[in-house]
């Protein structure tokens, strides 16, 4: 993404100087450009949440243990319950298909 | 709609942790739960605990065991109920309950019993009563000695834990 950005700047840049370009789109190419650089700071840094690397080079996601942090300890049990019925739920699904299957498509 | 879809089994954890303190059970919290209520976000299978092997709580746990249908957990489908006297030894024993896997231990890494492990835990309110969990600090110390690659996997995690506790 970032070489895009570049490129695209690079272009708007280089049409200015040779004045290939009207005003009315010097201004609309401006804003776009604007825009541009706003999602790559958003995309890059503003939106997704702050990882750690740690020594072994594994990243850790510090927002959601800041998040599973704000909970009670019961809350935090609860959603563990939650996580491990829904692993389960998921298990019996696929055994249960790989059972049926000789007539199931699988996607991958 | 199929109708023979084997019903998923049931996982209540939370359930097992309040049946065994309504059993008067004296028991610590280790493993993955221990991480999970001290707010690390693993996810974990199973409850672990390490049980007082004293008779009277023996007993207690004996029959809290049966009262949820607990047998051994077994690659092959032999359905093994416990016996009283299997949790007096120093071993493990991992169960299938109605509510879930349940893995009653009588000492940890290092050969950590109860009694050793008593100093090491921090008391938690959970549902009305207090439970004694495995203090995140120790479960890290014993999870880097660990050479099980899914200790290995989780450390990272109980690490930050650990160090978003310590800025509070």
């Amino acid at each position: 993404m970032r070489h895009n950005i570049k490129s695209y700047l690079f272009t708007i840049i280089q049409q200015f100087r040779t004045k290939q370009i009207q005003p009315a789109q010097k201004a609309a190419r401006l804003i776009s450009g604007v825009r541009l650089i706003l999602q790559m700071f958003r995309s890059n840094r503003w939106l997704m949440g702050k990882n750690t690397r740690t020594k072994n080079n594994s990243s850790v996601d510090e927002g959601l243990i800041a998040m599973f942090l704000k909970l009670s300890p019961e809350e935090r049990l609860k959603s563990n319950d939650n996580a491990v019925r829904a692993i389960l739920e998921l298990r019996n699904a696929y055994k249960h298909q790989k059972d049926a299957g000789s007539g199931s498509k699988r996607y991958n | 709609m199929p109708t023979n879809i084997k019903k998923t089994p049931e996982a209540d954890l939370s359930a097992i942790i309040e049946g065994l303190i309504k059993a008067e059970v004296k028991f610590i919290l280790v493993g993955g739960l221990a991480a999970v209520i001290q707010g690390a976000p693993v996810t974990t299978m199973d409850v672990d605990i390490v049980h007082n092997r004293s008779s009277e709580n023996i007993s207690k746990l004996f029959e809290f065991l049966k009262s949820i249908d607990a047998t051994y957990r077994r690659q092959d489908n032999k359905i093994i109920a416990p016996k009283e006297e299997d949790f007096s030894a120093m071993g493990h024993a991992l169960f299938t309950t109605r509510i879930g896997p349940l893995d009653v231990l009588s000492f940890i890494e290092e050969k950590k019993t109860y009694e050793d492990l008593l100093k090491h835990t921090i008391e938690i309110e959970f549902r009305g009563h207090t439970i004694q969990v495995l203090d995140i600090k120790v479960l890290i110390e014993l999870k880097r000695k660990s050479k099980d690659p899914k200790d290995r996997q989780r450390l990272p995690v109980l690490e930050e834990t650990l160090r978003q506790l310590e800025k509070k």
